[in-house]
């Protein structure tokens, strides 16, 4: 069996990856698979922390993340969409109306 | 009564959340209602035809357009009723909702006040709505804009009702994922909401920022939980705090990166730059949601890991590291949002930064809380509940005023845009109680008294310059350098809000001068509801200014229930 | 209407006031001096700003007439209180006794009540604000939108008179700020060209000085030790009550036992005269004056000027000096040195000025500057000096705006220059004139003069030949003054031309109202000129009773 510790070194790189994409990149497809990045470290970071400590509830922890993850992807794409029907880009410097 | 400890969905479980239960049972209803039809069912391999209601034609009585909104107002009118016949004779009981050892929820005067803040702000904000997101009857030629706005009524009830439903169980939780999983329902909720005007360039936008910021913050959130359940096996706020002295620097950094997630929620700086644009882009009823209770569903996450989890303990020295950062961040979200307030034109952002301002005066008080927790300030347990209460109270009343305004925007909107200054102008003349309305609610943000903003500020500032005194007092003399540094903070809070004077007058001053815009010298439109939001507000404001006893009562006996000594 | 209208009112105080015959049970501030014109006007302003433009102009004058009956009650009440026609009032009472005074529990939770009460310190100007109020709305009885300027300068009258009567440091600050709605109101709707810039200045310099003000208040009232029963706050075991914090600080004060220490005076006694000398003011921090002077109209400087100047010289009477003694000596030089500077620079400024209004408000300033020399002399006799320079100053320089507004009024103008040969035009308007301004100046038998003569001997002692500064400063203003009007006024209408501002036209001399309001302020000048000691007695004797109460013991 894998040590924990490896799982959870995984995780957190998957998870500054997420974070670094979901900063630097413009288009807002790459921007939300980031943001579902960092999303699938936190589960990958249950699952390990969970069987680090022999407890059933980090699972919990991870399907619940799981369906939030889904959730979020399904308003995100849906909003993208709306942003797409009136800007007619996707990628976030273009889109720079509101401001003072 | 006396605490009780409730199993999840046993028959005391049904009985204590009957309000949720309600809002629940209203959400159930606006998804049925305006789908109720003539369909049948055919039995499958027969040709029989079973009544079965929903779909096919609509019936014209349940399909009027204007039914989800009553329905949401009603079925949040109902929670509130309850939840504030409940609480306001001062019922001490706690009841707490587990799931074998697992604590999942606590029903207490801190929870109960915090969910009569959201449903009172969603309240007022869907009264408004019948109005700003106005329903037609079907029959009759309908512009492009009607007909959008008939079709998405169920949309827009069912998503407000999602966000108060999410918002409450952020209140209950006793458990931080459980917290966390109501803070995602009631973003995602939110962030349609602040998109929902779509075909709008501005909707678009603002609605793609907010969503883009909001779940890079709660993925942070996230992992930052993880973290925390790394480190300690479980998420149980009780667990937390008694573990936590034998934490490591990982639960540390884990609670660092929770609170990016709700320093998102509360729009603190240094996360705050999505809020103005989101409330820009948002519809005003809908902004001042974001501006009232998304805020105070951020601070309960504040105050549950800061205060509750606690950070490190006096002994060691980490403490003075955060006890810094938490007060340099809120000097600088309080500075940061009034001087950028100053420079705004739009009436929006101008709110959403003087939002980030209040924000950085919370955080100040926090702070103050925090410098007694860690051992800091040598005073009893009084002085941190009278500055928890204190913020309490501010949060509440900023659901009079703050929403208030943005209501007074939404009451433009119907006319064309609030995005401009020169929207409001002349306001006074068209409408002089409108104007003197909007006028009073900029007064109680500045903190004039007596109005209910000033008696909120006076709170927070007593609190924490109660709690830098602490107990020195008793011996008579006492020189300056023995106040704590956070006596610092109340001054900072003044200075700010001295400066925020500056636009909050602007805004007076542009009213009563002004001569109205172009194509804005008819009377303001009439819409009963919004209005009636509108004075429910101003009485709210002026009377919780003159006579706040009730209510600050409230707020002490909340803050006692979260057992901070 | 009308009559049925105050039918109404007077039944409805005296219901409250059910037992007349028993004093001690009657409240003559809190509702007929204080609630009685806030809530009036509030109805009066309610009612107005309903209806359109057409009935507003018929109801301007029923609302106006309405508002000077509404006002004239105060002033009876008041006056009754000091002859003592309704009850008898003790008006000689020791160093923390107030007559009059009524306590309500406001809100338990801090300890905030409403307190309310009447000294020698107050009474005088409660007197003048409630003299004032309908003075001012007589003065500017033409003022365009009446239904709704009439009712603000009651309100205004109200809030200015509870500031006056707190006993009970929450309450005070909250009349204390609600003196700066109406009055931005007035100078923002009714005010002259800039009238943008200067309601926001006069806002913002006065609440910012009034919020570091608070803060020292809320730093002081939890340095006090905790202690709980009627007045103290359930939560906090403190109370915002002044008579307990008096009797506290000067149970404290005794001996070489110092009130918080001293180094926390100096700090808290900073920061409350912070809030009261921006609003008194004093320089540096007078520019928001001549601003709000000039753009305000008639009746809102005669109210800023009359009465909301003297809040700050009232505040440091009541606050900081009764409970920091020891501040006071150690700021005393302090305070001389900014009463000089505002004396001599509002005079020298005063002369430069072309506007006549800006030359009325430096010459505020001037006199402002007065009120602190007294204030820093530290003898009984500066003190009462410094009161009755207060109530002096609440007299000539209202009458000095009430000039200048009837000058703009049918001149059209505000510059010096157009006064030329004005006594030719306007017999009445020049006599007025200069009269107020020798008033102003300090003349023998008006009522500045009095409070002049008393610092400058209350002077001598302390800071000795330093006196000659103040003094020359006064005769030598006064006599430049006296001479340039004496000329524009009457001597420079030989060539028989009418100013340019009127076009040709003849300037008219003053309406009836405005006569009226001008007597009965030359009057007054002229009656407490001669017989000072109608109001002087009361305020020797609160100076007196502050003197044994806080200055009289072993440390000083």
């Amino acid at each position: 069996m894998i040590d924990p510790a490896w799982v959870s070194g995984l995780a957190a790189i998957l998870f500054i990856i997420g974070l670094w994409g979901a900063f630097s990149r413009k288009n807002a497809i790459v921007v939300l698979m980031c943001i579902e990045l960092m999303l699938n470290a936190v589960n990958l970071q249950f699952v390990a922390a969970a069987s680090h400590w022999g407890d059933v509830t980090g699972w919990v922890y991870a399907v619940f993340a799981i369906a939030i993850a889904a959730a979020e992807v399904a308003i995100g794409l849906a909003i993208f969409l709306s942003m797409y029907g009136q800007h007619e880009t996707i990628s976030l410097d273009e889109v720079n109306l509101l401001k003072n | 009564m006396s605490d009780k400890t409730v199993e999840v969905f046993s028959t005391d479980f049904w009985q204590a959340f009957a309000p949720e239960l309600v809002l629940v049972f209203g959400l159930v209803l606006i998804f049925i209602i305006p789908n109720l039809g003539n369909s049948k069912f055919r039995i499958p391999l027969t040709k029989v035809k079973v009544p079965w209601f929903l779909g096919g034609r609509r019936f014209k009585l349940t399909g009027s357009p204007a039914i989800p909104g009553m329905l949401a107002t009603a079925t949040l009118f109902t929670a509130l009723g309850m939840m504030v016949i409940e609480t306001i004779d001062g019922n001490s009981s706690a009841t707490t909702v587990t799931s074998g050892d697992v604590v999942l929820l606590q029903i207490d005067n801190f929870s109960r006040l915090f969910e009569i803040i959201f449903l009172a702000a969603v309240l007022l904000a869907s009264m408004a709505s019948l109005d700003r997101v106005p329903a037609n009857t079907f029959a009759g030629k309908k512009s492009l804009n009607e007909m959008y706005d008939n079709r998405r009524q169920a949309d827009f009830y069912i998503l407000m009702l999602t966000t108060a439903l999410g918002m409450c169980t952020v209140a209950l939780a006793q458990d931080l994922f459980v917290l966390f999983v109501g803070l995602e329902l009631a973003s995602l909720a939110t962030y349609v909401l602040v998109g929902f005007h779509k075909e709008s360039k501005a909707g678009a936008e603002s609605g793609v920022k907010y969503f883009i910021v909001g779940s890079v913050a709660s993925g942070i959130g996230l992992y930052g939980l993880s973290l925390l359940y790394l480190e300690f096996g479980s998420l149980q706020l009780a667990t937390l705090s008694a573990n936590w002295e034998n934490g490591s620097i990982l639960g540390t950094i884990a609670l660092g990166l929770v609170l990016v997630g709700f320093g998102f929620k509360v729009s603190a700086a240094p996360f705050h730059f999505a809020a103005p644009d989101a409330y820009a882009g948002a519809n005003s009823p809908v902004a001042g949601v974001l501006a009232t209770a998304s805020k105070a569903m951020g601070m309960i996450g504040l105050v549950r890991v800061l205060l509750v989890v606690a950070l490190p303990g006096s002994e060691s020295d980490e403490s003075a590291v955060w006890l810094y950062t938490l007060a340099t961040l809120s000097v600088v979200t309080m500075t940061w949002g009034n001087l950028a307030a100053l420079g705004s034109k739009n009436p929006k952002r101008m709110l959403a930064y003087s939002s980030v301002a209040h924000a950085g005066y919370m955080m100040a008080a926090l702070t103050a809380v925090g410098a007694w927790k860690w051992g800091e300030v040598d005073a009893p347990a009084e002085y941190a509940e009278a500055i928890v209460a204190a913020v309490l109270f501010h949060l509440f009343v900023l659901v009079a005023f703050k929403l208030g305004a943005f209501l007074v925007l939404a009451l433009l909107e119907m006319e064309g845009g609030a995005s401009r200054l020169s929207a409001l102008s002349g306001l006074a003349k068209r409408d002089p109680l409108i104007g003197t309305a909007m006028f009073i609610f900029m007064l109680a943000l500045a903190g004039v008294p007596p109005l209910a903003g000033f008696m909120s500020k006076f709170l927070v500032v007593a609190g924490i310059v109660s709690a830098s005194i602490g107990e020195l007092s008793t011996n008579g003399s006492v020189s300056f350098s023995e106040l704590h540094w956070i006596w610092w903070l109340a001054l900072a809070m003044f200075i700010n809000s001295a400066i925020s004077v500056f636009y909050y007058l602007r805004i007076g001053v542009v009213m009563f001068l002004d001569v109205p815009e172009e194509g804005r010298r008819k009377p303001l439109p009439y819409g009963a509801s919004i209005r009636m939001a509108i004075w429910i507000c101003l009485v709210a404001t002026i009377i919780l200014g003159l006579s706040g006893d009730t209510l600050i009562d409230m707020c002490y006996r909340a803050a006692e229930s979260l057992n901070l000594g | 209407m009308l009559v049925g209208g105050l039918l109404v009112v007077v039944a409805g105080l005296m219901a409250f006031f059910p037992s007349m015959d028993d004093s001690s049970s009657t409240d003559w501030i809190s509702i007929p001096l204080v609630g009685f014109p806030i809530v009036v006007s509030c109805i009066l302003l309610a009612f107005a700003s309903q209806e359109s433009r057409a009935r507003k102009e018929i109801l301007a004058t029923p609302i106006r007439l309405f508002t000077l009956c509404a006002s004239l009650i105060p002033l009876a009440i008041s006056t009754a209180l000091f002859f003592d026609w309704l009850i008898l009032v003790d008006w000689d009472l020791m160093y923390n006794e107030y007559a009059l005074e009524k306590e309500y529990i406001w809100i338990e939770t801090i300890g905030v009540s409403w307190h309310v009460g009447m000294d020698g310190l107050s009474f005088p100007m409660v007197w003048l604000t409630t003299f004032l109020v309908p003075v001012t709305i007589i003065m500017t009885w033409e003022e365009k939108d009446g239904a709704t300027y009439h009712p603000l300068l009651l309100m205004m009258g109200g809030a200015l008179i509870g500031v006056f009567v707190a006993l009970d440091l929450f309450l005070f600050y909250v009349f204390w700020e609600l003196t700066l709605i109406p009055m931005f109101f007035l100078i923002l709707k009714w005010g002259g060209k800039d009238r943008r810039y200067a309601a926001q200045k006069f806002f913002i310099y006065t609440f910012c000085a009034s919020v570091i003000m608070l803060l020292g208040l809320i730093t002081l009232y939890f340095l006090q030790p905790e202690s709980s029963g009627s007045g103290y706050g359930t939560v906090t075991g403190r109370t915002f009550d002044m008579t307990v914090l008096f009797s506290n600080a000067n149970a404290m004060n005794m001996g070489d036992n110092v009130f918080l220490g001293k180094e926390m005076q100096y700090i808290l006694f900073a920061m409350l005269m912070i809030g009261f000398l921006v609003k008194l003011p004093a320089v540096p921090f007078h520019t928001w004056l001549p601003d709000a002077h000039v753009q305000a109209p008639t009746g809102g400087s005669m109210l800023l000027a009359g009465v909301m100047l003297k809040m700050g010289a009232y505040g440091m009477l009541r606050i900081p000096i009764a409970i920091f003694p020891d501040a006071l000596i150690f700021y005393q030089d302090i305070i001389m040195i900014i009463g000089l500077v505002s004396l001599v620079w509002g005079a020298v400024v005063c002369l430069g000025q072309t506007n006549l209004k800006r030359m009325v408000a430096y010459s505020s300033v001037s006199h402002m500057g007065v009120i602190l020399l007294g204030i820093a002399s530290m003898q009984p006799i500066g003190y009462a000096a410094a009161l009755f320079m207060m109530f002096a100053h609440g007299i000539i320089s209202p009458m000095l705006f009430a000039v200048c507004g009837a000058f703009k009024h049918h001149y059209h103008s505000m510059e010096i220059g157009a006064m030329r040969g004005m006594a030719k035009w306007s017999p009445f308007l020049a006599v007025y004139m200069m009269f107020a301004w020798m008033a102003s100046l300090g003349l023998p038998l008006l009522a500045g003069f009095v409070a002049e003569l008393m610092v400058m001997i209350a002077f001598w002692p302390e800071y000795g030949w330093w006196i000659l500064l103040p003094g020359f400063v006064l005769a030598i203003t006064a006599a430049y003054y006296l001479w340039s009007m004496q000329r524009t006024i009457f001597e420079g209408g030989d060539e028989g031309q009418p100013p340019e501002s009127l076009n040709g036209e003849t300037p008219p001399d003053i309406t009836l109202p405005e006569n009226i309001g001008m007597i009965i302020l030359a009057l007054f000048t002229v009656i407490f000129g001669i017989f000072p000691f109608i109001a002087l007695g009361m305020m020797d004797d609160w100076t007196v009773a502050l003197f044994e109460g806080v200055f009289n013991r072993g440390g000083i």
